[in-house]
């Protein structure tokens, strides 16, 4: 299964990273008047002795029409494998290019939320005065739900950027992320080897740095990838509410197809995409 | 003598915490990019942001009416200790009191559902580790763990849209009716689909507190003078593990609270989420506040019940 979840995980960052290629309306490659172009835009048609390379998805996540045709609502067709929502566009661009953002909010939530966790566990530590106000804080804020959370604060905010959305999901994270690691600071603190460091004379802040912080990465390890698959299943959620980043994303097609009568074609590609991402995160973490 | 103190405990936190969330939320407000004259006038359709065609002179007299109107710019103080009173001041959109519109049908209708998916996950998590507990290294067992980290991993509104599509209109299993038109047998549907992700939560602590339990002295003991399999695992085991498991109730109270904002879009239903999403959508935030006030209280009253809920039924507890 962990193996299973892996391969999920590398796919996932393959098809974000290579989405432009994968689907779009640009050449990968294109050799015109004897140059080679790379990602660029045929205009007219190939002529003889000139080539392209094209995604296997000749279509761009933003286009509503298809050869000059608006195809709305398209079940899957040979033009378009997985069909076109309401807007005439296609679901499969669109849900590649969709697992970029999902998988950028979930990285960028992960590090941030282990950074700020380390952060407050290792000042908790070096200043005792510090540690019970930290502590508490740390359990009021792990115990706010994130959607809430990144709703309220958005609402009252005004802002929509992916910037507040990474701050608000990490930030709860963060508090879970930082009453874990200082547990395991606290643990490694009390080891023999910690002992001894003390009985040389290593001051409290290299002690913390040097000997009790490695010993509390395998914890935070697991608490990225928990964030991780918090972030992507917050950011469906909130994409599915209309309060997400703009752009392509696997929560707007949730939202289309709940307009659309359930519509198949909208309703599994991306809850199975999205459930995938968030068990695999899930899975690594066990 | 001792519930009194502890009730009035209870109700202090929850005070406080109304004072500290509306006192930072308006401190916040305020210190947001932009005017909250501007954006009040804004939220209440008075203002249309960017049009060109509004004469200065007009623009200032909408602003000066909302100033007046919505008691702005706020004092976050004043704003704090008026929410003590439960006042949150008047809505932003349509100028009526947010205490009003949140203790209304449909607000109350979200907590009475909230509270209904807390106690079937509660039960039914508990029961469904009592039950998979007993086959720690059988099929049921691993069947559960893989159906819970399921669970775990789906988008509530993937989930709640299968609900539908399975059970409301697939034509085999078109069992349940749902909406608002459909009485109390179509607020069933919501709550189990709300629920299905906490009882997971709370399956995987009881069932792993109910298996350290198990091995305890005094089970094997009552096991030895003749008391049931059923009655071990159902009554005692499981009283034991409860004591574990209902400090969860509070954050999952708080995580229900934040999954009916899905679950009342998706089911067409009115309620207190439908109108957070609606107050988000158009930035009404005197009904964020109250609603995010209100909420944390909720739960600092929740976790201040489950406390005496558990004192009452551990002595140990009672005792220290």
């Amino acid at each position: 299964m962990k193996g299973a979840a892996k391969v999920v995980l590398i796919i996932a960052c393959l098809q974000a990273l290579f989405a432009d290629c994968l689907a779009g309306e640009r050449a990968i490659v294109l050799s015109r008047a004897g140059e080679y172009h790379v990602m660029a835009t045929a205009d007219g048609p190939l002529e003889k002795g000139e080539w392209a390379l094209w995604p296997p998805i000749r279509h761009d996540p933003q286009s509503v029409r298809t050869g000059g045709r608006l195809e709305v609502l398209h079940e899957p067709s040979r033009d378009h494998i997985l069909g076109t929502d309401d807007r005439g566009r296609d679901v499969a661009s669109r849900l590649l290019h969709g697992a970029r953002l999902s998988l950028m909010l979930a990285i960028l939530c992960a590090a941030l939320a282990s950074a700020l966790g380390m952060l407050v566990a290792l000042l908790s530590l070096l200043r005792a005065e510090l540690d019970l106000l930290v502590r508490t804080g740390c359990d009021v804020l792990a115990a706010l739900p994130v959607l809430l959370v990144v709703l309220i604060v958005r609402g009252l905010l005004g802002s929509e950027s992916l910037l507040s959305l990474v701050l608000l999901i990490s930030v709860p994270r963060a508090a879970s992320s930082a009453r874990l690691a200082r547990d395991a600071m606290q643990e490694a603190l009390a080891m023999p080897f910690c002992e001894a460091a003390r009985a040389i004379g290593c001051s409290r802040a290299r002690l913390l740095l040097q000997h009790a912080l490695p010993q509390s990465f395998s914890q935070m390890r697991v608490a990225a990838a928990l964030t991780a698959s918090t972030a992507v299943l917050s950011e469906v959620a909130l994409s599915f509410l209309g309060l997400g980043v703009r752009g392509p994303s696997w929560g707007e097609l949730l939202s289309q197809a709940h307009h659309n009568q359930l519509a198949y074609w909208l309703l599994w590609p991306a809850g199975v995409s999205c459930a995938l991402l968030a068990w695999s995160f899930g899975r690594v973490a066990e | 003598m001792s519930l009194l103190l502890a009730l009035g405990r209870a109700a202090g936190r929850a005070w406080l915490a109304i004072f500290v969330v509306t006192w930072l939320s308006w401190s916040l407000l305020e210190c947001a990019p932009g005017k909250s004259s501007e954006r009040a006038a804004v939220a209440s359709r008075s203002l249309i942001p960017g049009d060109i065609r509004m004469s200065a002179a007009l623009k200032e007299r909408i602003l000066v009416r909302t100033r007046a109107e919505f008691d702005l710019p706020a004092r976050p103080a004043a704003r704090a200790l008026d929410a003590m009173r439960l006042d949150f001041g008047l809505s932003w959109r349509d100028a009526t009191p947010v205490s009003s519109e949140l203790a209304s049908g449909p607000g109350l209708s979200t907590v009475a559902r909230s509270l209904a998916a807390l106690v079937l996950a509660l039960l039914g998590g508990m029961w469904a580790a009592a039950y998979s507990s007993q086959h720690v290294r059988g099929r049921r067992h691993k069947a559960l763990s893989l159906l819970t980290s399921l669970c775990l991993s789906v988008p509530l509104p993937w989930l709640a849209m299968l609900a539908i599509d399975a059970l409301v209109y697939g034509k085999p299993l078109a069992l349940m009716p749902s909406g608002p038109d459909s009485g109390v047998l179509g607020m069933l549907l919501p709550v189990l689909v709300m629920a299905l992700v906490p009882a997971a939560v709370v399956w995987g602590h009881a069932s792993k507190a109910m298996q350290v339990i198990a091995q305890q002295p005094w089970v094997v003991a009552s096991r030895a003078k003749g008391t049931s399999e059923w009655r071990v695992w159902h009554i005692l085991i499981a009283r034991s593990a409860a004591s574990q498991v209902l400090p969860l109730a509070p954050v999952l109270l708080a995580y229900l609270l934040s999954a009916s904002l899905i679950i009342e879009r998706v089911f067409a239903l009115e309620g207190a989420g439908a109108m957070l999403a609606r107050a988000a959508e158009v930035g009404d935030v005197p009904l964020l506040i109250g609603f995010a006030g209100l909420s944390v209280a909720g739960i600092s009253l929740a976790s201040s019940a489950v406390e005496l809920f558990l004192r009452a039924l551990d002595p140990r507890r009672r005792e220290s």
